[in-house]
């Protein structure tokens, strides 16, 4: 019957609607990401370096002097490698796998720490 | 603060090998080492040190010996609010520990220590608990604040209205007598800060529990969160005015970071106390076991919300959520570190203090229910000072009906 059929029209305008509202609910407002990274680089400076998921970090099997970063956090700019002696190699650049030549991998803990480039520790990983 | 030197050294036991002069020293080059991050927009160390700036360069020490442990070294350093002081004062670590301290020192009630534990024995007392040594920074012990306890609880009273929730030790008293700590302050006490505090974390939890709420009633109101956030700044800064409390803050602070990486897992001090556990609070519960003292009830969430709380305080100083766009960061739809800090500390704040923050208000009155105050908050509400009648206490030009003369 006539009286039955969906107004095809108004409901695909209803849709549009429900969708561009969505759109503008999960889009970040000016200035939101920026508040946010702020809260990261205070935190990191008050000692506490925010989460960085998927920062991992290990010994290369195959070559006892590199150590594998894998997914870097976002903004890092460079690397130091620690060991348990005190022997420390920085990089400028945080690549995969960091070729070492002070630091003696046997000697455990060894720390990695990733830094921005205003050297704000972005985070740490510990090799046990 | 030790907590950051501490990573920078590789961890605790590292930190408690260092000798406790060159950790004095350490103090010092902490104290004119203090910098924002570059990237950060808003604010300045006037903000949280007070303002008009100068007050680090004023107090340093003249020539520093160094202490070569390579931190904070030009980086990106700063140490917590006051809050974290509070907070982990609050669960009754100085008073277990001073109470180890001498245990360990005048007699033989506790086990025979190991050397390093000998090396935390000795650290800690020559750090904190004797007269500081002369012209440093943190020196802040006198013979005008004898009583380190009474001034740290002056601080916290100042800054957040907010005291320790149990008393000073009969031994540790003053013996001159009684609370005048809380009675001399003045007027200057930030009494609000609780209020507010809590009121800012309502309102941001309203906008947590809405983030995704598109279609809805939305009681979120960014604009009036920002403006809580503007006055708690305000508040602690008026308590900061030309660097009152910079020193106090950094010293205090210094004290309670070193007892939370003394606590932050299984150290030396904690292993010959016997004391092993998988968390601070637990740690802290053994340790007083072993001298008759108990922590307070809620320490474990004392213990875990001191860092995102000064975090989060922080930034409220550094004005990083005064405008509508800071404020929404605090709960956007994707979560971020800081909103997980931000609901953490919700999380914890309630559990902590009881302060119900979760569930909605409501509001019994012949006008519709608001989630805003009729007024918007004022940073500060001059306390009466004891002993002098309030009428005597009105504001210059005002009388005693409200009505300016």
């Amino acid at each position: 019957m006539a009286g039955n059929t969906p107004d095809w029209e108004k409901l695909a305008r209803r849709a549009t609607g429900y969708l561009e509202a969505l759109a503008t609910a999960v889009t970040p407002e000016p200035g939101q990401e920026e508040a946010s990274e702020d809260f990261d680089a205070i935190a990191s400076a008050l000692g506490d370096p925010p989460d960085a998921p998927g920062f991992r970090t290990e010994v290369d099997p195959a070559n006892a002097k590199s150590v594998k970063i894998y997914k870097l956090p976002k903004g890092a700019s460079s690397s130091r490698v620690r060991d348990a002696g005190g022997n420390i190699d920085s990089f400028r650049t945080a690549r995969s796998p960091l070729g070492l030549t002070n630091v003696d991998t046997t000697k455990r803990p060894v720390v990695v720490e990733l830094y921005d480039g205003d050297m704000v520790l972005l985070a740490s990983s510990v090799i046990e | 603060m030790f907590y950051q030197l501490a990573r920078s050294l590789g961890g605790a036991n590292q930190l408690f090998q260092t000798h406790p002069q060159l950790l004095s020293w350490w103090l010092d080059e902490a104290w004119r080492g203090i910098r924002l991050p570059s990237t950060v927009t808003t604010g300045t160390v006037a903000d949280i040190l007070g303002a008009p700036p100068g007050i680090v360069a004023a107090m340093d020490f003249a020539t520093s010996p160094p202490s070569n442990l390579g931190f904070p070294a030009g980086r990106a350093f700063v140490w917590p609010n006051l809050i974290h002081a509070y907070l982990l004062e609050s669960t009754g670590v100085v008073e277990i520990m001073a109470e180890v301290l001498r245990r360990n020192s005048i007699g033989e009630t506790l086990d025979a220590p190991t050397i390093a534990a000998q090396q935390w024995f000795r650290s800690t007392e020559e750090l904190f608990f004797r007269d500081p040594p002369p012209f440093q920074a943190f020196g802040i012990g006198s013979h005008i604040r004898r009583y380190g306890r009474e001034s740290r609880r002056g601080a916290y009273w100042r800054m957040f209205g907010l005291d320790l929730p149990y008393p000073i030790p009969t031994r540790w008293a003053d013996p001159v007598g009684g609370a005048a700590w809380k009675l001399d302050v003045g007027t200057g006490v930030n009494n609000p800060f609780r209020q507010q505090w809590t009121e800012f974390l309502r309102q941001v939890w309203l906008g947590i529990e809405n983030r995704r709420n598109i279609i809805g009633a939305n009681q979120t109101d960014v604009e009036y969160i920002a403006q809580l956030c503007k006055t708690l700044g305000d508040m602690l800064r008026m308590r900061r005015q030309g660097g009152q409390l910079a020193r106090e803050e950094a010293a205090y602070v210094a004290m309670m970071s070193w007892f939370e990486v003394t606590l932050s897992g299984n150290t030396p001090i904690v292993d010959a106390l016997n004391a092993n556990a998988s968390s601070p609070a637990e740690r802290l519960s053994r340790i007083g076991q072993r001298v008759g003292m108990a922590p307070t009830a809620r320490s474990r969430e004392l213990f875990e919300l001191a860092r995102p709380a000064s975090q989060i305080i922080r930034s409220i100083e550094l004005h990083r959520f005064d405008t509508r766009s800071g404020a929404s960061a605090l709960f956007p739809i994707a979560s971020t570190t800081l909103s997980e800090r931000m609901n953490k500390v919700i999380d914890l704040w309630q559990s902590a203090t009881g302060e119900v923050i979760k569930e909605p208000r409501v509001t019994v009155t012949q006008m519709s229910g608001t989630s805003q105050p009729t007024r918007i908050p004022a940073p500060s509400t001059p306390a009466l000072v004891p002993g002098i009648p309030q009428q005597q206490q009105q504001p210059v030009g005002t009388t005693g009906n409200g009505q300016a003369r």
